[in-house]
């Protein structure tokens, strides 16, 4: 009985968004630019650090692998001389 | 084991020791980093603000100067560029980067002396941090940015004092050069975010 009337309850508040803005921030959500404005700073507060982490391991790899061809040329170079 | 292959053994292990970053230029890239998503933070607030006003800039205020902030613009990206300049030449022969690096902190402080004026403008025309959202917005974010801009500027300014003397490590420059590129590079996005 509770689980049906759970399951009533969300499917009018599904129905009517209008009358469940729970939200805190969407009294200012009504126009195009609103919208926009929201939706662009959350693609970029979501996006950004992983952007700058995933700029950050790449950068950390690639400089291991040239301190390793850098090693490698020099224990050749060593070889060699010996 | 003989006396080379002694030495080859010590080679390897020095090799293998290698540092993959110097320690002063990875603490300054973590710093900026949270530094990016505070900036990211206040920009995204100023742009919510903004969609919701119903005009803008709000009655009463004045307009930012966004033609005037052009050339300040410049000045900044000039700066950085010499500053790039200033890290290759650093690469070949040190003592030579000295005036690429002058040209750089000259240039920069040019763009916080200029911003500085901008601001006595602003206050002379009625904008002040509590007059509306534009002017807390518009003392908060730009008035952070010239305080990454002034403490960026003191260490550029200590790396040339120590140029000057023959002691400036490479690690060092490279730390004030990565806070310095982060101050002009988060510029464009302030100036075109804020200032139209």
């Amino acid at each position: 009985m509770a689980l049906r009337a759970v399951r009533i309850f969300v499917l009018v508040i599904l129905a009517s968004p209008s009358v469940a803005q729970a939200c805190a921030v969407c009294f200012s959500g009504r126009s195009d630019e609103q919208r926009e404005a929201f939706l662009a700073t959350t693609g970029l507060l979501t996006f950004l650090p992983l952007i700058l982490l995933g700029f950050g391991v790449w950068a950390f790899v690639r400089r291991v692998r040239r301190i390793e061809a850098e090693n490698a040329a020099l224990v050749e170079r060593v070889r060699a001389e010996v | 084991m003989n006396e080379d292959q002694l030495r080859l053994v010590g080679m390897e292990g020095m090799a293998r020791r290698s540092q993959i970053m110097d320690s002063r230029a990875l603490g300054m890239l973590i710093f900026v980093f949270t530094e990016i998503m505070l900036f990211a933070g206040f920009v995204s607030g100023f742009t919510i603000i903004r969609s919701a006003a119903l005009a803008w800039p709000p009655p009463g205020q004045p307009r930012l100067p966004l033609e005037e902030t052009a050339i300040n613009t410049a000045a900044l990206l000039a700066s950085g560029l010499a500053l790039v300049i200033a890290h290759r030449v650093f690469k070949r022969n040190r003592r030579q980067a000295r005036w690429p690096l002058l040209a750089s902190i000259v240039l920069g402080a040019m763009f916080v002396v200029f911003q500085g004026v901008e601001w006595v403008g602003m206050l002379r025309a009625g904008l002040t941090l509590t007059s509306s959202v534009l002017g807390s917005f518009f003392y908060t974010i730009i008035g952070l940015h010239a305080l990454h801009a002034v403490a960026a500027l003191a260490l550029l300014v200590r790396a040339w004092l120590l140029l000057q003397q023959g002691r400036l490590q490479p690690g060092l420059f490279l730390a004030s050069q990565i806070f310095w590129y982060f101050v002009v590079g988060v510029w464009p996005f302030i100036y075109l975010r804020v200032y139209p």
